[in-house]
């Protein structure tokens, strides 16, 4: 049984340089069991680092970090003993069956065959591939792939998860099989850290988010507090035959047009302070003689907020 | 207390030994599965060096003096002649000349140049059998095409050596022909020597009879002449002796005549002498007193005695008859006797049996006997081998090396590229197993494969090229294991200085072509220049294929592969050092 009472994962102040580029500046964080905590923010972010650090295989150039109590730069062997890393890359081998590639990392976490035999089947189970157990990962398809190395991460059933962008480039099946697994290794109290530029993945799974930028953690706090710490509103957008014109929305208590992005036709972005005045503004478009061809609300989420907050969208290269 | 902490530090202590022995277990476990199950690579790793190496070795057989089979040679005999006939049949009796008998040098041109069918042809010219006969030193022709330089190099060889044969051969022959005539020439003077030596004999003896008959006259005839001498010389001396007797009967009367005459003055002295005595005596009685003043009268002086003897004897001092007697014995010539003339005896002339020790003919020296020989050589291999080398014995493990380094480069430096990129090293790193555990993992697999590879290779170059596995086979385990030791270990210090996949294979396949060239794995070190092979000795590959050829073709026993191993295993620890101190500053 996983004990939560403690923090499973902290870090204080972490750093790390690679040559004059520092790609991690001063990174602290506590995580308890049972909670997932999403690393959000554009490639290039830091957060491959701030994990790889934690997963023992980085040595933090100032900062300490500890897995369930044991520092990872002196305790290395006790805390990977505590830890699951699944890699961004398909990190198993092509030319070992699904059920072998198990059973190999089990045996490196020195598991018996025995336990490394059983374990495999059932993680074969839980990621739906019993019935390709003996076919080559080689010739899985990426979403079997993608789940094969959450399993191969996942089959020693460590508190700690590190998971960096695991669904990158999966079908939207395996991505649920996914999310079923972390959401489950979470209610099972393991600490999941699950690094993504995803805002919807962050948003689906993680219980709170730090949004990464330039190594710099810009903001954290659960999806919601980041939003709204950030001011973003929800906002929209009307798509008319003819052009509206100037000061149409004028009088409408709530909402203000501000200009959209350019489009074939005549496009207009009202934000909304309350969601309910949608139908009003509809209506204000119509009686000025736009007829709406179609429209669409949006509502505010992570990806507004990390623009809000670092002037830049996440799939941005920085 | 601390006797219960060292019990529990030592206890985890050797489970994590025995979990990180696990782990490495496991690991070669997985890298030898997923290798099982790439037949493509372990073809390439068996097949394609076996293809190389056959390649390689029928090809570079003539480097090493090996069968490389016949070669066109065109021959043009414009000698006709028993030199032309005797160089064709010994160039078309070796095996590795394929000779065509052509009409013409324009014919042997087209062979060679344009149709690049052969890469020389022989020209014999006119009148070699003439000059060589004469003791000429006749030349012959050989068209070449130099880009086939190792052919034509071998076709010189294998021409001179025929062409010392023919010559060595007329020289034989003459030397042959000479032997035969001194034979015929010694024959004749030995029956002329025989006959002469029979003639010199009969005419000594009848030399001998001759002289011997001579003598016995010579002394007759000089007998009686000296008789008749000493009749005459007697007959001379008697004459003279009764004139001398004659003459002495003259002297003697006048002698005696004389002594008379003597003997009276003596007798007259002695009367004198008494007188003036007693003269002497008178005067002094009458001196009276003074008679004692009177001095002494003088000494008459004595006569010689001889003088008073002859006066007062009767006998004559000279005995003339006494003479004439004496001289006539000693003038007698009765005593005289043949014997004391000396006759040259026969006896001095040379006997028979020196005749036999006449000159010899074996001593005469007939200087067209010393004919020059050819000089010829006896190779004598000082490592006890055999002097004729299987190219297979540099080539099986020349190339097994190369492929060893080439697997090594897939299967480590490759591998754990693929490792990298992949993710699983890292997911590895970040598992209980100790990283180093995983890296000798793969090693020690790659190590396997790697020396299962060699004793393949040896095997088959046994059975198919028949190889020499030296005096100990088993010594071939030494320069195999270190060698595939320094490439496992090369390959992963290539893995850890590249920072991609990508840069795995140029980086890699460069230093392994370098070191596989330069350290004689594709051709014997020999052949390179002094300060490339002093370079080499920087390179496992140079010291893996010395101990091979000490252990395969010099037969030296097993200890001379202890230092190549050492130094070997040296490298792969250097490597392994450079490695780690890399991927340490990477992750530090």
């Amino acid at each position: 049984m996983i004990d939560t009472r403690t923090n499973s994962v902290e870090a204080e102040n972490l750093t790390r340089r690679f040559g004059e580029r520092t790609a991690l500046n001063g990174l602290s964080l506590a995580v308890e069991g049972g909670e997932v905590i999403g690393f959000l923010g554009p490639n290039g972010a830091g957060k491959t680092t701030a994990l790889s650090i934690l997963a023992t295989i980085l040595r933090p150039h100032s900062g300490r970090a500890s897995i369930c109590g044991f520092d990872v730069a002196r305790e290395t062997g006790a805390a990977r003993s505590k830890l699951g890393l699944v890699p961004q890359s398909i990190a198993i081998y092509p030319g070992l069956s699904g059920r072998e590639n198990l059973e190999f990392f089990a045996l490196m976490q020195g598991l018996s065959r025995t336990t490394a035999y059983a374990l495999a089947e059932r993680m074969l189970d839980e990621v739906g591939l019993a019935d390709r157990a003996h076919d080559t990962a080689g010739s899985y398809s990426g979403g079997m792939k993608r789940r094969l190395n959450l399993a191969c991460g996942m089959i020693h059933s460590p508190p700690v998860l590190l998971l960096d962008e695991p669904t990158v480039g999966v079908d939207p099946q395996s991505r649920e099989w996914i999310f079923e697994l972390i959401e489950k290794a979470a209610a099972e109290g393991r600490a999941v850290i699950y690094s993504t530029n995803y805002m919807e993945e962050a948003e689906r799974l993680c219980h709170r988010v730090l949004l990464i930028d330039q190594g710099h953690v810009v903001a954290s706090g659960t999806p919601q507090e980041l939003i709204e710490k950030a001011g973003t509103r929800a906002h929209v957008r009307l798509d008319t035959l003819t052009r509206l014109p100037q000061g149409w929305i004028r009088g409408l208590s709530g909402a203000h047009e501000i200009e959209g992005p350019p489009g074939n036709g005549f496009t207009a972005t009202v934000i909304v302070d309350e969601v309910e005045i949608v139908p009003e503004v509809l209506r204000l478009a119509r009686d000025a003689g736009g007829e709406v061809k179609e429209f669409a609300l949006h509502q505010p989420n992570l990806q507004d907020a990390f623009i809000a907050l670092t002037g830049h969208g996440l799939r941005d290269a920085s | 207390m601390t006797g219960s902490a060292n019990v529990t530090e030592s206890a985890a202590t050797n489970t994590r030994h025995a979990g990180a022995m696990r782990a490495t277990a496991t690991v070669v476990q997985k890298e030898l599965r997923i290798l099982r199950r790439d037949w493509l690579g372990i073809c390439l790793l068996i097949l394609a060096p076996i293809v190389v190496i056959s390649v390689a070795g029928f090809s570079l057989a003539k480097v090493y003096g090996g069968d490389a089979g016949a070669h066109l040679l065109p021959v043009v005999d414009e000698d006709h002649g028993e030199a032309g006939k005797a160089i064709t049949d010994a160039l078309a009796a070796i095996h590795e000349v394929d000779l065509r008998r052509v009409d013409s040098r324009d014919e042997a041109q087209r062979i060679v140049r344009d149709r690049g069918d052969a890469a020389a042809a022989l020209i014999i010219l006119d009148g070699t059998t003439t000059m060589l006969s004469s003791g000429g030193e006749p030349q012959l022709l050989l068209y070449t095409d130099p880009v086939k330089h190792l052919e034509i190099v071998n076709f010189k060889l294998l021409i001179s050596e025929v062409l010392r044969r023919v010559s060595a051969a007329a020289v034989d022959r003459a030397r042959r022909d000479a032997i035969a005539t001194e034979a015929r020439l010694r024959e004749q003077l030995e029956e002329e020597s025989a006959n002469a030596s029979a003639d010199l004999r009969a005419s000594l003896v009848n030399l001998q009879r001759e002289a011997s008959r001579r003598q016995a006259e010579s002394e007759k005839l000089v007998a009686k002449q000296l008789l008749l001498a000493q009749v005459r010389i007697q007959d001379a001396i008697d004459q003279q002796l009764a004139r001398i007797g004659e003459q002495l009967t003259i002297a003697d009367q006048s002698q005696r005549a004389q002594l008379t005459e003597l003997r009276d003055y003596f007798m007259k002295l002695d009367q004198s002498r008494e007188q003036f005595a007693q003269w002497l005596m008178r005067l002094r009685d009458l001196a009276g007193s003074h008679a004692s003043e009177i001095p002494p009268p003088p000494e008459f002086p004595l006569p010689p005695a001889d003088i008073e003897n002859l006066s007062s004897g009767d006998h004559v001092a000279i005995d003339f008859a006494k003479i004439r007697s004496g001289l006539k014995e000693s003038t007698t010539l009765s005593g005289l006797q043949l014997s004391r003339f000396s006759f040259p005896s026969v006896s001095t002339l040379p006997e028979y049996s020196r005749i036999e020790q006449l000159p010899k003919i074996d001593h005469i020296a007939i200087p067209s006997f010393s004919l020059p020989g050819s000089i010829g050589f006896e190779e004598q291999n000082l490592t006890g081998a055999s002097p004729k080398v299987n190219i297979f014995d540099q080539e099986v493990p020349g190339f097994g090396v190369t492929f060893v380094l080439v697997g090594m480069l897939f299967g480590v430096a490759l591998g754990l590229a693929d490792e990298r990129e992949w993710g699983t090293l890292d997911r590895l790193r970040a598992s209980r197993s100790p990283i180093a555990a995983t890296l000798v993992g793969k090693l020690l697999s790659r190590f396997i494969v790697g020396l299962t590879q060699m004793i393949i290779l040896f095997a088959v170059g046994r059975l198919a090229f028949g190889i020499s596995l030296g005096q100990a086979p088993a010594a071939l385990l030494l320069p195999s294991s270190a060698i595939v030791f320094g490439a496992a270990a090369f390959g992963l210090m290539v893995a850890a200085l590249v920072r991609s996949r990508d840069s795995v294979l140029p980086a890699g396949a460069i230093a392994i072509m370098t070191m596989a060239a330069v350290g004689g794995c594709w051709w014997p070190q020999e052949l390179e220049p002094p300060l490339m092979k002093t370079i080499a000795l920087s390179l496992p590959t140079t010291w893996a294929m010395n101990s091979y050829n000490d252990l395969m073709i010099r037969h030296f026993p097993a200890s001379s592969a202890i230092l190549p191993f050492a130094v070997i295993t040296g490298f792969g620890v250097l490597y392994i050092t450079i490695a780690v101190a890399v991927q340490a500053r990477r992750f530090l």
